[in-house]
């Protein structure tokens, strides 16, 4: 799934966030944490898994993708194969939210009866089917990331990576999305990357966790 | 995308067609009155022995259409009743033969002054009279019309190319979040891009008919626009466009549009 080997990760191609940093392979149906101070390159590590930051050096395979030099071709195949939840939701503001949860399927060349039937099911697990035709900034923040997370599941990715998928929710809707990444894993086997502050308390599965420090990765 | 973006895109690419429609509608104008005085227009060539137009064919600048024999005897018959027996049989021995040559285009002056040379290089020939001091003024000033106007097209479609580009740049400025999110799942740009490209096709086909109809407006309306002394000249035949027109107008409409659109695009391909 991922195999990370002697991983140098540079924003500016000068100053190394992280160096020659390894981590024991993730695999299907793991959930894995990345944790660390603010800085440290939580976040830059989880964007290299999909090739937003451009790998310095070292060996780094993602869904069998090798990415170092990634070509243009390898990138959309990869960002095909897998779902992404981002802090600040990106959804995109014009479409409504069903049209938001079909974008993974239309790029994955899914007919618009698909997409939308698949998106139907989806907004009722996320429990908004009543929100379907509504535009993100009717919905508040924790709907909004719901949203996110029927988008990231839409295609049936075998990975879904979050970068602090809870950092702007209140307690209530972050359960409700900790929830949902948990029964991803758990029933549909899809591992989970996500990136936080702080790991839930009882969290209720077995996990691993990543925690970068002084640009390297240590696994506890 | 609002109207308002629409009209953007479509106002400067409306004002190089119709500038493309006025340069089309100058240039039938030259022609059809090319032609029509060209088939007024001949040289007059006297010659001490026949002409032969083996002759004139092998001379560069001549794009020969014909050549007229002047009947001698026509000549002679006008005169004989004024000449005596032995004047007349002098005048029919000296007398040379006369020669209309017509062109299959019409000279420019320079050309004339150049035809007039070569043709006396011709054996036998004694005189050539091309009329220059008659060569059409109208004529010159049409074809002086034509150059400025071709200019201003080029001119104009640079100037409209650059327009079109910027505001091209300023709605990928405005769909930056959209493209983003869309690479980040993998689509290409021109997925992304799809509302862009609908909206610059969209624009140019509606550019395209949005100057057909002006033109029809004032070619039905031509007395309201030209004074009657103008009408003479623009015959209101020369408007009417022909299909190839038509459909240069939407061509050259759309690629434009597309160029500029695409061109952005490739800038802003997946990296």
């Amino acid at each position: 799934m991922i195999l990370a080997s002697d991983i140098t990760l540079s924003y500016d191609g000068v100053k190394n966030i992280i160096q020659n940093a390894s981590f024991a392979p993730i695999k299907t149906k793991d959930f894995v944490f990345i944790t660390g101070s603010s800085g440290s390159g939580k976040s830059t590590l989880l964007k290299s898994f999909y090739s937003d930051i451009k790998l310095k050096s070292g060996k780094l395979l993602v869904n069998k993708h090798k990415l170092f030099n990634i070509s243009n071709k390898n990138l959309k195949s990869l960002r095909k194969s897998i779902g992404i939840i981002y802090q600040d939701y990106k959804l995109i503001k014009e479409y409504t939210v069903e049209e938001n949860i079909m974008l993974p399927l239309k790029i994955n060349g899914y007919s618009d009866k698909i997409a939308l039937a698949q998106a139907h099911k989806l907004l009722k697990h996320v429990k908004l089917a009543t929100k379907g035709k509504v535009y993100p900034e009717e919905l508040s923040g924790g709907e909004q990331q719901r949203v996110a997370v029927a988008r990231a599941l839409s295609h049936n990715p075998n990975l879904i990576l979050a970068d602090e998928p809870t950092g702007n929710l209140d307690d209530e809707s972050a359960n409700i999305i900790w929830d949902l990444l948990k029964k991803a894993n758990e029933q549909l086997n899809i591992t989970i990357v996500v990136v936080t502050h702080r790991i839930p308390e009882n969290f209720g599965l077995s996990f691993r966790k990543l925690d970068i420090a002084h640009g390297e990765i240590y696994e506890s | 995308m609002s109207l308002k973006r629409y009209i953007s895109f479509s106002a400067p690419l409306i004002i190089m067609l119709f500038t493309f429609a006025i340069y089309i509608s100058i240039s039938k104008i030259v022609t059809k009155y090319e032609q029509s005085i060209n088939n007024d227009y001949s040289i007059i060539v006297v010659s001490a022995t026949p002409l032969l137009e083996s002759k004139v064919k092998e001379l560069s600048s001549i794009d020969l259409k014909e050549i007229v024999h002047l009947k001698r005897e026509k000549i002679l018959k006008d005169l004989k009743s004024d000449l005596s027996t032995g004047s007349y049989k002098l005048l029919e021995k000296r007398l040379p033969y006369f020669y209309k040559i017509h062109l299959n285009k019409f000279p420019t002056s320079s050309l004339l002054k150049q035809i007039k040379i070569d043709l006396k290089t011709i054996s036998g020939i004694k005189n050539v009279e091309t009329f220059s001091k008659d060569h059409d003024n109208v004529y010159s000033l049409l074809l002086l019309i034509k150059s400025i106007t071709t200019a201003l097209f080029i001119s104009i479609i640079v100037f409209t190319f650059l327009i079109m580009v910027n505001q091209v740049k300023i709605w990928f400025y405005e769909h930056q979040e959209r493209l983003d999110i869309i690479k980040l799942h993998g689509g290409s740009i021109y997925y992304g891009a799809k509302p862009i490209i609908k909206t610059a096709f969209i624009s140019s086909i509606f550019s395209s008919l949005f100057i057909i109809a002006i033109i029809i407006t004032i070619k039905e309306n031509l007395s309201i626009f030209f004074t009657y002394e103008m009408i003479q000249i623009i015959n209101t035949n020369l408007t009417v466009y022909t299909p190839l027109e038509v459909f240069s107008v939407f061509f050259i409409s759309i690629v434009l549009s597309l160029i500029t659109v695409f061109g952005i695009l490739i800038k802003h391909r997946i990296k």
